[in-house]
Order: structure tokens, then sequence, then C-alpha cells
């Protein structure tokens, strides 16, 4: 009798899951396997503290290392913000959620997108993130198509929005980003690649303590 | 029919008077453009006149509803939502209406339903007079406002008082299908799978094989229901852990210190004031819990209802504890039980209201 009453419970039970499931999997629109993809891709990216880059300017290789940092804290606010420290050659570049900055003795707000836009391009982790994360939020329309990249077979992402787009290659495997582009803008490819971690904390980002801002890298 | 209809008008009064508030409250918001500025939810419409009711976590359910889930690594996303409320809007979608409209008559409606039902299942719990007292203030409740926004606690309210009567009444397969339609809703009505499984217990065995293997897999129910989200999950985003990665985004990781950190949240400098009405509302619940154990409400349900007002707090925060507690449902038996009498109850029923219509007009403030 217990079998029975258990058998009856358990049909009942999974009976109901199963319906459950079905009324999920019949009404509500499943997302792209591009999507799906670029938010894998999205997941490597939030492990890394930071990315090297390699892009053609005027025909010469240029290296950038962009690493994640924290800045501040800012007049009006108790905690320093996440940022994107952008290292190419002697040029310094943070990158936060509400501006970016350009790094010498001092922080000097940098004006319009194109620091932002530079800090995509050389794969920063934090910056990346945040405008993949804004296209997935808006279900912004992905795109993935197979290429061959230097005779090994990837996949292209296309994340369309106009005047935003983005173009990102990654493994087909581990869906990690090799290379990226921005749609729109005259600079071609920057190739990226995962970077160890460096200590950036010693006095040469230390900026006035007048003013109370600190740029250091950490994990 | 009419003689039913002529028992339940006092409630059914009660409840759409408390609905006119709510409605009234959110349009003047609308009319008066208040509070001023840029509205603080992101993606929110601002055109309709009742959009109010449509603001945070609504914004989340109409995504899902229009564009399905998607886990979204680093970020706040919306698998952390429970898909009852976006699976019946899509199902309305033919109706013609907006998302926003179809949410806000949803959920009316179903609140219409749940207080109906609630008084129905007070009825054999509590005594009369108390029963009636309870259904009320479940419709004035300072936090009901939150049953007519587009968000899903209004259908799992009217799911969870019928799984919970039709298992009272032996009817052990609507109760399942009630308990599941709850637990697909919101996580919370998985904790009345325990008086579930008491009333299934009691009256089970009784009732012969067949219904006692109904009765269990009534209790069982909701269990089963929730497990089918991560399924989905796991089917539809590769991902059968998206909900815990959605919910550790948006700052809901239960840990074991989770209740010390919420408690310490309160004194940190900082904090919202508004943290402050969620606290108050927990320690109001609790005290109206453990009013309701004095009408002899069993074990299995007060630990049920305190469940879904303590467990929240072990993700290290009171913050929306207030709006949790709505799905607690002995909290409104001892907020019955305390205002038995007329003399007490009008002036508790009126600043109540009051209440009610100062949560509506201040849902831009703050989340829910």
């Amino acid at each position: 009798m217990a079998v029975a009453s258990g058998a009856t419970a358990a049909g009942l039970a999974a009976l109901l899951a199963s319906v459950a499931f079905g009324l999920q999997a019949v009404t509500l629109p499943r997302p792209s396997r591009a999507q799906l993809i670029a938010a894998e891709t999205l997941r490597w990216l939030t492990k890394q503290d930071a990315v090297e880059s390699v892009a053609l300017v005027r025909g010469r290789p240029v290296s950038s290392f962009c690493v994640n940092a924290t800045v501040g804290p800012f007049a009006g606010s108790s905690h320093p913000l996440n940022a994107s420290l952008l290292i190419t050659g002697r040029r310094r570049l943070v990158d936060t959620r509400f501006a970016s900055f350009r790094l010498g003795s001092t922080l000097r707000e940098e004006d319009g997108p194109r620091a932002t836009i530079r800090a995509v391009r050389a794969g920063c982790p934090r910056t990346l993130q945040r405008w993949i994360g804004r296209f997935l939020d808006n279900r912004v329309p992905v795109c993935a198509k197979r290429v061959d990249l230097h005779g090994m077979l990837k996949l292209r992402l296309f994340f369309g929005c106009p005047g935003r787009g983005l173009l990102l290659i990654v493994q087909p495997r581990t869906f990690v980003p090799v290379a990226i582009r921005i749609a729109g803008q005259r600079a071609g490819w920057a190739y990226l690649s995962p970077a160890e971690r460096r200590d950036f904390a010693g006095g040469a980002l230390r900026l006035s303590r007048r003013l109370r801002l600190i740029v250091r890298a950490h994990a | 029919m009419s003689a039913w209809l002529r028992e339940r008008r006092g409630i059914l009064g009660a409840a759409l008077l408390s609905r006119v508030l709510v409605l009234g409250a959110a349009a003047a918001d609308h009319r008066l453009h208040w509070p001023h500025g840029k509205i603080p939810v992101h993606g929110a419409s601002t055109v309709h006149t009742l959009s109010v009711l449509s603001y945070w976590d609504g914004v989340w359910y109409r995504t899902i509803a229009e564009q399905g889930y998607l886990l979204i690594p680093g970020r706040q996303s919306d698998p952390a939502f429970f898909p009852l409320f976006p699976i019946v809007l899509r199902a309305l979608q033919g109706l013609g209406l907006s998302f926003l409209t179809t949410g806000i008559l949803v959920a009316n409606c179903a609140f219409l339903i749940g207080i109906v039902a609630f008084y129905e299942l007070s009825r054999r719990v509590v005594p009369s007079d108390v029963a009636r007292a309870s259904a009320m203030f479940a419709a004035f409740f300072p936090m009901s406002f939150v049953f007519s926004m587009t968000y899903p606690e209004s259908l799992v309210l009217a799911a969870l008082a019928l799984a919970l009567l039709f298992a009272l009444d032996g009817r052990w397969t609507l109760s399942a299908v009630a308990g599941a339609a709850a637990a697909l809703g919101r996580p919370e009505a998985l904790f009345f799978a325990l008086p579930l499984a008491a009333i299934a217990v009691a009256r089970g065995r009784a009732s012969g094989r067949a219904a006692s293997g109904r009765a269990i897999g009534a209790a069982f129910a909701p269990i089963a229901s929730v497990a089918a989200f991560p399924l989905y999950l796991g089917w539809a985003l590769h991902n059968v852990s998206a909900w815990n990665g959605a919910e550790h985004a948006w700052g809901r990781s239960f840990k074991l210190d989770g209740v010390v950190h919420a408690v310490q949240q309160t004194y940190q400098h900082g904090q919202s004031p508004w943290l402050w009405r969620d606290v108050g509302f927990c320690l109001i619940y609790l005290a109206l819990i453990a009013a309701a154990g004095r009408l002899g409400i069993s074990w299995p349900w007060l630990l049920a209802s305190a469940a879904v007002v303590l467990v929240p707090l072990a993700s290290g925060t009171f913050l929306s504890d207030a709006r949790f507690g709505v799905l607690a449902l002995p909290v409104y038996w001892g907020a019955g039980l305390l205002a038995r009498r007329r003399i007490v109850r009008l002036p508790v029923l009126i600043l109540s209201a009051g209440l009610l219509v100062a949560g509506t007009m201040t849902i831009p403030l703050a989340n829910p």
C-alpha cells in the first residue's frame, strides 16, 4: 500500500514538473546560439584580470596592456570605483563606468567616447564586459559566423547596433576572444591574449596626495 | 450563488476598495509627475497612467515575457526571476494589450481571487470573525500595493491560498496544480510544502490509498515545480545553475552568516533609509506570526511563514523583506486576532489604508 501511494505521489509530482517545464519551453522565447556564445565570452572576461593586445597602427604593431584597477574614491563617494587601467607605450588611461581619464601627474577627464573605445579595442576586461553586457541586456541582435583566421577556424560574433556595432572573433570551443574590431571605425582588428597580472602598486602610479586619488592594480 | 456572494460582499468590497486606493495613488503619482526628476528605473515605461506599478522588477518580468531568459555573467540579469508571471503575460498576448496593461490586469484580478480564496482558507483554520478581519487586513495591508504591481505576488497569493484550501477540502489534484503554480511564481511558495504535507499526513490516510498518494503528491508539487525551473534554464541557457548565478549578481547568494551580515548592514554608514521599512516590517511579521500561534495554528504553518520572512535574510540583507513577507499567510491571522474587536479594527484598518496609499506613492523612490 505504501509503495502504491509513493508511486502515485511520485507520478503526480513528475507530471506537474513536466507540465511546468513544458509551459516554460512552449511559451517563453529562447536566446539565440550567438547570444549564448556571447554570454560565454562574457563569462571568460569576468575571470580575467589583465589582457594584452596588439593592433596595427600606420602599419606598425602597437602593444597595449590592460589591467583591472580601482580608482578614487572621488569626492561625494565613500567607495573606490572599479576601473580599467590601459597602458600603451607611455600613455596611460583609466576607464570607469562613468568617465575616462588620462593619467599623468593627475587624472584628467577625457571628453567623448574615444577613450572608452580605445579601452574596448585593447580588450580591457571590465570595459569590454560592460559593452557586451549592455548589448546583451538590450537584446541587441548577435550574429555568429564561422571564419578563417590565419588558417584556423574561429567564430565571428557581430553585435549589431546602429553606430556602435562590435565585431569579436572567438575560439570556437572555449569562446575566448582573440580579436576585436569596432564597426564604423577606421582602425582594423586588434588581437587579444590573456595576460599575467602585474603589480602596479608602486610609486609610478601614485597620484597627488592632495587629490586623494590612487590608481592601483588589484585582483 | 447570490447567497454565496452576499456573504462575501464585505470581503470583496474591501479588496476592491483597497485596489481603488492603490490604482488611484498610482494615477496621482503619474498626474502630479511625482517624484520630480528622472525616473530611477532603467527601461520602465512612463507613458501609462499606472506605469508606476510596472517599475523595478516589473521591467524584468516584462523583458522575460518579451525576450525570454538570458544569463549575463557579471551583471544583474533575469534568470533570478521565476517564470509564472511572464508565462501568463505571454499567454495573454493574444488579447492585443500591452504587457504593462496585461500585467496590471492580471495582478489585480488575481488579487481579488486571492483575497476570497484566503478568506475561505481562513474560515477553515481560524474562527470566522478572525477570518473576516484577517481577509480585510490582507486587502488593506500597507505593503499590499505589491499585489497590484506587475509582480507575481498576487498570482502566488491566489495559488497558495487555493492550494491550501483544496488540500483542507481533500481535493488533492487541484491542490497539487495550485501548489505547483504558486512555486513557479515565487520560490517562497516552496515553504508551504510543509503545511501541505501536514494536511496530507493528517487527512490523506483517512481517504484511501490513491487519495493518500495524491495527498503526498500535492505536498511535493511545489518542490517538483521549483525543480522544473533550473531544468528549463539548463535546457534553454545550457546552464542549470543560471538561477544561482543571477541571484549572486543581485547580491542574493545565501550564506550561513547571512543573517549576521543583514543585522550588521542596518548600522553601516550610508545605507538607504528604506532599509528600515524592511526591518520594521520583518519585526511586525514575526510578531504577527507569534500572535497567530495563540490562535492554535499548528507549527508547520508557523514555521513555513517564519521561513518566508527569515530565509531571505540569509542573503545578507533585509532589503525587500517587507515584500517577501506579504506571502506569509498566518501574518494576517495574527493581525485579525489582535484587531478582532471592532473598536480596534476600524482605526487600524484606516491607518493601514493610509500607509497603503503612502506606500504606493513612494514606489518610485525605492524598490519594494
